[in-house]
């Protein structure tokens, strides 16, 4: 039962990442495109600007669930690695649950935005107009999909035998600073 | 609540919830919170999200993913390991040759990517265990590696110099042109370290013995081509006229996917998306520590702890020369326990106006910083590129990469001490190119 | 004391005229000793500019002074107050400050909770690299940075191709030739140094096609909440500060002309012939899509044009 919830939850993370991909993607090629109608075609460009911001922010919270299911945002580790494994983990629980905390107070804060900028009709001031509930949806998205990864994360950290290895964190948290030189070196 | 004591407190919360190991961004995120909270009760709520979202939904800011995706481009190569290779047989011949490769190929790479952990996997995967195999001892090999690859953020393009120009509203054309020669001189004095060591050392590894034509060096110099077309791309969209330095990165990262996949003729699907996947998991790490600094940098400004701390600062009857002094040690603890972007993104906006006031270059300055930053980079607790080095070479134990990259850092201080006497080297080129700064 | 949080994008204690009409304020109402402290947090230093307006109605922020179209994604009808040639000299944006149509803004205004404290209307005008912006064909061809959407869709209409990118990039821009010409405030034309790039400045003189509004505002909330006498000391404050302004904005210009001429830039004026040609190509742009796409669009329109 908690294995399927865990492994669920991964799995949206993972769909999530790919939209946050696919938006980084599409903000490049736009920003191309956006030189080249300017500078070649000296054509005016009017929604290339909003869109490319939007892509790029919205990506950055639809892509957290995933990050952090890779353990890649970066932590201060020195004090979990001068305690014995007992401690550590409740360390660690504590650590997850203020996560939590702060990520299910973004939710709520993030959903109260997103639902003025709905109800309202709120749109971006440009030429362009975007409706910001748009851009906006990617927070309480992210952040409710983060919620749901911490729960996974303790569920797992409640039920696992007390081994953990503070060296693989270590390559965990290299993951996410520099993840493209280690998928080489693990290929 | 005095300003004074509910910053102390703020700051002593953001300590207790890092020491918990849970990830910087949300603890800035939490104790911010936390903060207003108190302050003003829920009613908060309804611009928390607007401070995180539109404290990096910036047109320079895309720039970031754009940087950190030419660097894993070049890096999911095996282009950093033909600019390795190509170096070390034009360099092996002197002494601590291959340290001179190591930190030569990381100036160079430092030119494709904004980010100094991408930097230091890139060239590090590759230096690393060649240095070992070639019995340079771990310290060497390792703490060379984590120096060199601090040079990221210096030798343009670099994150931090986007996001300083952000939160100071200078310009990131002229904040990258600031850092080519001081980068360019980091770099020397990196290798001047180097040479000086092996030769006090008499690290020789029979590396004379090793001798390679004229021939043999000049047939590897193709295989840099693509670097160099990347790099000269890059300048020519950025400064020929045709995009702002925001944009120039887009379309640097598009050549850069074109130049590697064309170049070493990665047609498949696999390896794409996993540069692409990779720059998403850098990024979205950067960028979620940077909406989260802004809202602690609100809750900051919120309690009037900013302000109160500039306008001690600003009384302070002192030498600008203590004054800045000053401001150098509290960056350096900051970049201790924080990543760049988040020390910039809280603080260049409080140190700005006290440093301009103060009659320094705001462009000298950004330099001075991003040195600092390099800094931490390489410190505990929070190294970036520490933990890259500890992921590439797992068997080196901490203690070695931090003694053999202590060094770097005190190249590094004498670097911003070279600064300081000859402001010329961060402002002379900018001035030259662009005209006296605005 | 009661302490108010006051916000704003500008430069603090520079000598900006916006940022100097917060701390007269809040210097008077300090002075004014009625239990009322303003504090003033300048340079976005707490507020981004774009989320002020919302903090404004909700009570969060107190005061603030921003280009009021910053909200026109949350009250379309704002849009009004960066429309192209609504305004056209200094003399005539202070009778338009008391005619119908400010009226209907300022109704608009404290139906969303918030109220003006002082009056201010920046003027500005354009900055070219090639021909001096003058008849609408005279920017054909020209890549130009607008300062406002309603801008950019009359200059496009006009044969500009527009760019958008942060006024502090316009400087590179123009340097490297990504930008042909820009139009901006008289204040930025200034700070940015654009001379060293410009060939011609077009000065706002008496037919300007750009203004912008940019009052000073309060949460209408917090405003209710303060006594009597704490209310007549801030909208005394802001009388004066609004005087200091009028006076500001006239030097201010004169500032940027002698800059430009001292640099050995062009200067010109929009003859009444160019204004009402542009004016013509507002009509049929701008105009029509504020007019179509907002409610009361169209009267708001011509309640401006209306003003003498
Ligand atoms: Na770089
Ligand atoms: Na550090």
């Amino acid at each position: 039962m908690i294995s399927a919830f865990v492994s669920a939850v991964g799995a949206l993370s993972r769909l999530l990442a790919i939209v946050a991909t696919l938006l980084l993607i599409a903000a490049m090629l736009v920003v191309c495109e956006m030189i080249l109608v300017r500078y070649v075609f000296r054509a005016a460009t009017i929604w290339q600007t909003d869109f490319v911001i939007f892509a790029a922010t919205a990506s950055v919270f639809l892509g957290a669930p995933y990050v952090l299911l890779k353990n890649g945002h970066v932590g201060v580790d020195v004090v979990e690695l001068l305690l014995k494994p007992r401690p550590r983990r409740v360390l660690r629980i504590i650590g997850a649950l203020c996560g939590l905390a702060f990520c299910a107070a973004m939710l709520a804060a993030s959903y109260i935005n997103f639902e003025e900028a709905w109800s309202a009709g709120w749109k971006h001031s440009s030429v362009w107009a975007p409706r910001l509930w748009i851009p906006l949806s990617a927070l309480p998205v992210g952040f409710g999909m983060l919620c749901l990864q911490y729960v996974a994360q303790i569920l797992v950290m409640l039920r696992e035998p007390l081994q953990a290895d503070p060296a693989a964190e270590h390559i965990a948290m290299a993951h996410a600073v520099a993840p493209h030189a280690l998928e080489e070196t693990a290929r | 609540m005095s300003p004074v004591s509910s910053g102390l407190l703020l700051v002593g919360g953001l300590f207790a919830l890092l020491a918990t190991g849970m990830p910087i961004a949300f603890a800035l995120g939490l104790a911010a919170v936390g903060a207003l909270v108190l302050q003003g009760g829920f009613p908060i709520f309804y611009v928390l999200s607007e401070t995180m979202f539109a404290g990096i939904a910036n047109l320079a800011y895309v720039s970031i993913p754009m940087f950190v995706l030419m660097g894993a481009a070049v890096a999911s190569s095996p282009a950093g390991g033909d600019l390795y290779a190509s170096l070390d047989r034009w360099l092996n011949r002197v002494p601590g040759g291959l340290v001179l490769s190591n930190i030569g190929a990381c100036a160079i790479f430092s030119g494709m990517t904004g980010s100094s952990p991408a930097t230091c996997a890139a060239i590090g995967k590759m230096g690393i265990p060649e240095m070992m195999n070639r019995g340079y001892p771990a310290s060497v090999a390792t703490g060379s590696i984590a120096a060199g690859g601090t040079l990221g953020i210096l030798i343009p393009p670099s994150v931090t110099l986007i996001v300083y120009g952000i939160s100071t509203e200078t310009s990131i054309g002229r904040l990258f042109m600031a850092g080519v020669l001081p980068g360019i001189m980091l770099t020397a004095m990196f290798m001047v370290w180097a040479v000086f060591d092996a030769k006090r050392k008499g690290f020789e590894f029979g590396a004379r013995a090793m001798r390679y034509t004229l021939a043999q060096k000049l047939e590897t110099l193709p295989r840099i081509g693509p670097f160099l077309l990347i790099i000269a791309g890059t300048l020519y969209v950025l400064y020929g006229g045709i995009a702002t330095p925001s944009e120039a990165a887009g379309a640097g990262a598009l050549l850069t996917l074109l130049v590697v996949v064309i170049a070493y003729r990665l047609f498949r699907f696999r390896p794409i998306a996993g540069i692409f996947g990779s720059a998403m998991r850098e990024s979205v790490m950067i960028m979620m520590i940077m909406a989260a600094a802004e809202l602690f940098s609100f809750a900051l400004s919120s309690l009037f702890v900013t302000q109160t701390v500039a306008s001690a600062i600003a009384s302070l009857e002192v030498n600008r020369w203590v004054l800045m002094a000053v401001i150098n040690l509290f960056l350096l603890v900051a970049g201790m326990f924080l990543p760049p972007v988040a020390v910039i993104v809280m603080s260049a906006p409080l140190l700005f106006p006290i440093v301009t006031q103060a009659g320094f270059d705001p462009y000298w300055f950004a330099i001075v910083l991003t040195i600092n930053m390099e800094v931490g980079l390489i410190t505990p607790p929070v190294g970036l590129n520490l933990f890259v080095i500890n992921a590439i070479a797992p068997q080196v134990p901490t203690r070695d990469i931090l003694w053999g990259s202590l060094p770097y850092v005190l190249v590094m201080f004498l670097a911003i001490l070279i600064l300081c006497i000859f402001p010329e080297i961060a402002t002379w080129l900018p001035n030259q190119m662009m005209g006296a700064a605005t | 004391d009661t302490v108010l949080k006051a916000s704003h994008q500008f430069p603090g204690g520079k000598g900006d005229v916006r940022d100097e009409m917060v701390q007269i304020i809040a210097r008077e109402v300090e002075a004014a000793n009625v239990g009322l402290k303003i504090q003033v947090f300048p340079g976005s230093s707490l507020y981004k500019p774009n989320d002020q307006w919302n903090a404004l109605a909700r009570g969060l922020l107190d005061m603030s002074s921003f280009p009021l179209d910053y909200a026109s994604g949350k009250v379309p009808q704002f849009s009004a107050t960066l429309m192209p040639g609504l305004v056209g000299n200094l003399d005539r944006a202070k009778r338009l400050n008391d005619s119908p149509f400010m009226a209907d803004i300022k109704k608009l205004i404290s139906d969303a909770g918030v109220v003006v404290i002082a009056d201010a209307w920046l003027s500005g005008g354009f900055v070219s690299k090639k021909d001096c912006i003058t008849s609408p064909e005279s920017i054909k061809g020209q890549v130009v940075r607008a300062a406002g959407p309603a801008f950019e869709q009359m200059l496009a209409a006009a044969g500009a191709s527009i760019s958008s990118m942060p006024s502090s990039e316009i400087y590179t821009g123009m340097q490297t030739g990504v930008l042909d010409a820009a139009n901006t405030s008289s204040a930025s034309l200034v700070s940015y140094r654009l001379f060293e790039q410009g060939k011609c400045l077009t000065a706002p003189g008496e037919n300007a096609l750009w203004f912008m509004y940019e009052p000073v505002l309060m949460s209408k909330r917090v405003f209710e909440g303060l006594t009597e006498p704490q209310r007549a000391a801030i909208l005394a404050a802001g009388k004066k500060s609004e005087a200091f302004f009028d006076a500001e904005i006239r030097k201010g210009d004169q500032k940027m002309i002698d800059a430009y001429k001292k640099a050995n830039v062009q200067v010109v004026e929009m003859s009444k012939g160019d204004y009402d040609a542009w004016l013509a190509v507002a009509k049929s742009s701008a105009y029509d899509k504020f007019a179509n796409d907002v409610p009361g669009g169209g009267e708001l329109i011509e309640k401006a044009l209306a003003v003498k």
